[in-house]
């Protein structure tokens, strides 16, 4: 392992770093396009992994912007992937402000070296789809908040804006709320909280275009294309409501869904193509939606429909769609044949990809899928082996981005994650 | 009639003296008058005979201006005007008197930035009453906006558009995002000087506010304690949904075109509001209620010269009437004030719950609203506001005699002002509610 004190240097080459970044991003474009490019592209992620690997704690993501930056660098630098894929966290002292329920992260409501966990809940009620439904904001303003946020609690409080509506009276009535100590409190925290994001925000913002000048682009440019069914399952009613949801109240299940497809396509912002990044790749983390969760049936009830019109509304805007299918999809691989060729790069964490390569090779771009457990109890010629067997399967004839089945490498063994990365240099080339 | 000013401490004495000389003449306690009153305006709604017509004013400019004080005292001076209210009721001793309805402390609508509202003392001068300034609030692309999601609409296009120190909140994050994502990622907006500002706007608004409302809520409680009963403002589920897109968001002329070039559009958001307001209504608690809970509804559009008959029938009546039988259903008395003229639209009336409303006039003829409401609906008005100013005390008098002969007959009527008396002389007001102690037995 190396330690933090070692100075920054870009590899040993005789390309300059925009060649570099050049060469790699035409590796990876090709692959998006089904054809074959020099060699398999492979892309590197990990937040957790980048500390570890500099010696540093898992909470430096959350508490030291400058240092955790400093080492997803390193890291990069150090094992030379194609493409980087940041997941920059969120600022520990906001969170610390705000009394976040929703998450747990290191160094805050967990120790130091613990990854972060998400903390699911029936966060709305089955009772209050309604409310959800005829006024989104006001729920978000008045209920959930206040639940997600131990700060927000005085939002509850709050007659609805809507009675803010018509004139100033509903306004001025609600104004003696704004001066009672709840609320300077609240007002207080939210600016401490904004000012501790935007120190994050600021570290954060420049670290694309730092390893752009380093000769690495970005594996991904926006969010977008994830499914709505997910929105309410991981943050509004957690699983187990949302599963019975499926049985108890299904139509507003789905009309739920339909209205948070709406409010996101309304919002959709294009892809800017005047800025770095060619093509326009747009992640998104699906949940709910493989074998383990719900059945083939209930996908194309619940899940499907929403999911395509959303990847389909992505890919409107400009980008190439990049969801990660989490978990097994190996029975359901035929719906995603609907989506327009070429446009989705098919990311799998436990999809057979013998299966995945047989039934969308020929019109997607596959991504994925080394095992992160044999990446930490593993040998480094095991993963060798491991993936030189993937590229021989997943990417003949081109169409393939190598990648861990998670970014979630935080305990693998540095030579394992050389050894994937090194795979393609070996076994890759066309 | 011009009076000196004088201060919130003299006006109480003389209100207190007052109430003693009516209590010697009268021989009845504060909550005798105050009993004797509310049952009159009972039996009037009810459809039963009274002892006889009640009489009804308004407090609002015109207590002001008897009281010696300007219209601005109602945003700046509550204490005094509260005794102005009082004096104006022990002085000319209606059956019941308006307050105020919909002020709010000038030194909040200042520090706000009020844009919908010109009000004396403030952006008017102290002797001119308020003004409301339509406008297009909400544009005639943003129905779907407003329907799918209200309180997205309200905090980040209304607000900022109606209040000047709100302006920040239209660079808000939409609302909704955040259950889902979380505040993380928007949070730093929060930090920019402009919200800093209006977060210390907000506070000393709600401060000026709050004083103003202390003084201002008490005066239902002091008027029953001299005899009086109160009416309430806005109580109930609101007015028209029609009025309100059209006061408070499209206008005037964005609601009358969108009749013809988005009516689907104008009737679904008839209905959202219409629904927001129900799912807020609170019902009136029996054990807490003096008197018939009145619920004063102003209706703005809904009259000849601004829609036609089919029309009303189409956009304005189907969420009025539901409005007003929820506002009965959950045990008010609405109160609707028919601006303008409703003459050839009173059948409509016939569809709210019999004995259960009050259906106040403006310019609509008397003879004829009782004669198709009578033995429905309790009647209210009208003696114009252009006699009760220029005219003489006879006049007035004459007037109200043959009002009273014309719709008093077997109850279900209550006497009031067709509209505004606010440059009304206090002599002709006076003969207005002496008119049914002479002739409303």
């Amino acid at each position: 392992m190396t330690t933090r004190s070692r100075p920054l240097e870009a590899p040993q080459t005789d390309k300059s770093p925009d060649e570099l970044y050049q060469e790699r991003e035409a590796r990876i474009r090709a692959a998006v396009q089904l054809e074959a490019p020099d060699r398999v592209p492979v892309v590197l992620g990990g937040t957790y992994f980048a500390a570890k690997y500099s010696g540093l704690p898992f909470s430096t993501a959350y508490y030291d912007a400058i240092a955790w930056k400093e080492a997803f660098k390193r890291m990069i630098l150090d094992f030379e992937p194609d493409a980087f894929s940041s997941g920059m966290a969120a600022s520990g002292p906001a969170m610390d402000a705000l009394g976040a329920q929703q998450t747990r992260w290191p160094g805050g409501t967990l120790p130091p070296d613990v990854g972060h966990q998400f903390v699911e809940g029936e966060y709305m009620k089955a009772e209050e789809y309604d409310d959800f439904l005829s006024d989104p904001s006001d729920f978000a303003l008045r209920v959930y908040l206040p639940r997600t946020y131990e700060a927000l609690k005085p939002l509850s409080q709050l007659p609805s804006p809507r009675s803010w509506l018509g004139g100033i009276g509903g306004f001025t009535a609600t104004t003696p709320l704004f001066a009672t100590p709840d609320f300077q409190r609240l007002f207080e925290t939210l600016a401490k909280a904004g000012k501790e994001e935007e120190k994050v925000r600021r570290v954060a913002f420049t670290l694309a275009d730092e390893l752009a000048a380093l000769g690495f682009p970005s594996a991904n440019h926006g969010m977008g294309g994830g499914a709505p069914f997910d929105v309410i399952s991981d943050n509004l009613r957690g699983m187990r409501g949302s599963m019975l949801d499926m049985y108890r109240r299904p139509e507003k299940l789905l009309a739920a869904c339909d209205k948070i497809l709406e409010w996101r396509s309304a919002r959709a912002v294009p892809a800017d193509l005047a800025r770095r990044g060619n093509p326009k790749i747009a992640m998104s983390a699906l949940h709910r939606g493989s074998e383990g969760f719900m059945s083939r049936k209930q996908f194309e009830t619940f899940y499907w429909p929403g999911l395509k019109r959303s990847i389909l509304a992505t890919i409107d805007l400009g980008y190439i769609a990049n969801p990660f299918f989490e978990g097994r999809w190996d029975d359901r691989l035929e719906y995603l044949l609907e989506i327009p060729k070429g446009k989705m790069i098919c990311r799998f964490s436990e999809t057979d990809m013998a299966k995945a390569k047989a039934v969308l090779g020929d019109h997607f771009c596959l991504m994925g899928n080394v095992p992160i457990a044999l990446l930490q109890i593993g040998s480094p010629a095991e993963v060798e082996e491991y993936c030189r067997d993937l590229i021989a399967v997943a990417g003949k004839g081109g169409g393939f981005i190598l990648r861990s089945s998670s970014d979630s490498i935080d305990e693998a063994k540095p030579e394992n994650v050389k050894a994937l990365v090194d795979s393609v240099k070996k076994h890759g080339w066309y | 009639m011009t009076t000196v000013a004088k201060s919130p401490d003299q006006l109480r004495e003389e209100n207190e003296r007052r109430l003693r000389e009516i209590v010697e003449k009268t021989g009845k306690t504060p909550a005798e008058l105050y009993a004797e009153r509310e049952t009159r305006i009972r039996d009037a709604i009810e459809l039963r005979q009274p002892d006889r017509a009640p009489v009804i004013m308004a407090g609002s400019y015109f207590a002001a201006r008897y009281a010696g004080l300007t219209a601005s005292s109602v945003y700046y001076d509550p204490a005094a005007y509260k005794e102005a209210v009082k004096k104006t009721a022990l002085d000319f001793e209606p059956d019941l008197i308006r307050g105020a309805a919909g002020a709010s402390a000038g030194s909040a609508l200042a520090i706000l930035d009020a844009k919908q509202t010109a009000w004396p003392g403030g952006t008017l001068p102290p002797d001119v009453t308020h003004q409301f300034i339509e406008g297009e609030y909400m544009k005639g692309d943003e129905y779907d906006l407003f329907l799918a999601d209200p309180t997205d609409f309200t905090l980040r296009y209304y607000l900022p558009r109606t209040l000047g120190a709100a302006a920040p909140l239209a660079q808000l994050p939409p609302v909704m995002g955040m259950a889902g994502y979380g505040l993380t990622g928007i949070i730093e907006v929060f930090l920019r000087p402009e919200f800093r500002e209006m977060g210390e706007k907000l506070v000393a608004a709600a401060r000026e506010q709050e004083k103003w409302r202390q003084v201002m809520s008490t005066l239902e409680e002091e008027m029953a304690a001299i005899g009086f009963p109160q009416l309430l403002g806005g109580a109930g589920v609101g007015g028209s949904p029609f009025d309100a897109i059209s006061d408070f968001y499209r206008g005037m002329r964005g609601s009358m075109l969108d009749m013809y070039r988005r009516p689907e559009k104008l009737l679904a958001a008839c209905d959202k509001i219409l629904e927001m307001r129900l799912a807020r209504g609170v019902p009136v608690d029996p054990t807490k209620a003096r008197g018939p809970q009145l619920a004063f509804m102003p209706l703005h559009r809904g009259a000849e010269s601004f829609m036609s008959k089919s029309q009303f029938e189409k956009f304005y009546w189907p969420s009025l009437k539901r409005t007003i039988v929820a506002a009965t259903d959950l045990g008010y008395v609405a109160m609707p004030f028919f601006e303008g003229h409703f003459g050839d639209r009173l059948e409509y009336l016939l569809e709210l719950p019999k004995g259960k409303v009050v259906c106040h006039f403006e310019h609509t003829d008397m003879a004829r609203a009782k004669a198709v409401l009578g033995g429905h609906l309790c009647i209210m008005g009208n003696v114009p506001s252009s006699i009760l100013q220029i005219g003489s005390p006879q006049e007035v008098e004459e007037y109200c005699k043959k009002l009273i002969e014309a719709c008093g007959e077997g109850g279900g009527f209550i006497l009031t002002h067709g509209s505004s008396i606010d440059e009304a002389k206090p002599a002709n007001v006076k003969a207005m509610v002496d008119s049914v102690k002479k002739y409303g037995w």
